[in-house]
């Protein structure tokens, strides 16, 4: 009975010895991982073209073809670019009290402004042409002298939801 | 009379065999034992991948991917995996306001290469050396003409020490 005891207490030191003596592999760690961020970044550009500088209306034409305003450029897709105009009346370079008024118009209606989106700025396929429209009974009351009108065109971006 | 003669005999009979074990030769063993040192150095390594990428519309970008420090034993190596982030052999970046609004690279080991598989091994090192036994530099294809905005995308990759088939 004690020499099995004494056998079995010899056979676990003996494992204990291997054990203590054989190689294992030690890795630093079993998987590693790491993320990588790919970015772009293209910044929104338009140009706004307008009609001509300077335009002139002749005496008594009640509708003038002025030229056409357009938006071009790459804009975001929750982009848009919208144009307004104001207008001064038509004043007399000598008489600044001496004026008359007149509309702007867009297909026979009055024209203060549109929005072009994304794609219509891509595509360059909207132009809007305009008309200075002076009714015929302006034209009656207006006195001879030289008049000026001025349009004011301002584009801005702006984001969408 | 006989007493003392059987006493001194016996002393006799000590004292010749005490003589002759002074004056044998005795075998001598030569003892040897052995002693079994262990050296065990753990196969390490140290994953360098760039954190941001900045890819072009116009043009091919490459970007390095790799490790900065390797030891590995000889019978091993180190594989750098595309964990996720391709499909297709495509990276996808997203508008960061539009989440509809996404474009794509392809993704290869060689220049104009065919996209990456998604399992595939795109860098590997042995030993000691930082430079790739295989693959190590990736490839992004040109995006194209897209709309203005900010994109982003994001590939992760994963790294692990393999045994060597060959």
């Amino acid at each position: 009975m004690r020499n099995k005891k004494i056998k079995k207490l010899t056979a676990v030191l003996m494992c204990a010895a291997i054990l203590a003596t054989a190689a294992v592999p030690a890795y630093a760690s079993s998987t590693d991982q790491q993320s990588m961020e790919l970015t772009m970044s293209k910044d929104a550009s338009f140009i706004m073209t307008i009609p001509s500088t300077t335009n002139t209306v002749s005496f008594g034409a009640v509708d003038t073809e002025i030229g056409e305003v357009k938006v071009t450029g790459d804009i975001g897709t929750k982009q848009q670019v919208v144009v307004t105009v104001t207008k001064t009346d038509f004043v007399d370079e000598k008489d600044s009290t001496n004026t008359f008024a007149f509309s702007l118009q867009y297909n026979d209606a009055d024209f203060t402004g549109d929005v072009w989106s994304t794609e219509e700025l891509r595509n360059e396929t909207k132009a809007l042409p305009l008309t200075v429209h002076i009714p015929t009974s302006t034209w009656e009351n207006t006195t001879a002298g030289t008049y000026k009108a001025t349009l004011t065109f301002q584009a801005e971006l702006q984001d969408i939801s | 009379m006989k007493r003392t003669g059987k006493i001194r005999n016996k002393m006799m009979a000590g004292l010749f065999a005490a003589a002759l074990l002074a004056g044998t030769a005795l075998p001598a063993y030569a003892d040897s034992r052995n002693m079994t040192v262990n050296y065990t150095e753990a196969s390490t390594y140290t994953l360098s991948i760039p954190a941001t990428v900045n890819l072009s519309e116009t043009e091919e970008v490459s970007e390095v991917i790799g490790v900065s420090a390797v030891n590995v034993a000889t019978t091993e190596q180190v594989q750098i995996k595309v964990s996720s982030g391709i499909s297709d052999g495509k990276v996808t970046l997203t508008d960061t306001k539009d989440a509809t609004n996404k474009i794509s690279s392809t993704v290869s080991l060689t220049t104009g290469g065919e996209g990456i598989a998604g399992d595939a091994v795109v860098a590997a090192f042995e030993g000691n050396s930082t430079t790739a036994v295989s693959g190590g530099t990736l490839y992004f294809s040109a995006l194209g003409d897209v709309y203005a905005g900010s994109y982003e995308g994001t590939i992760v990759f994963e790294a692990s020490i393999v045994t060597k088939t060959n």
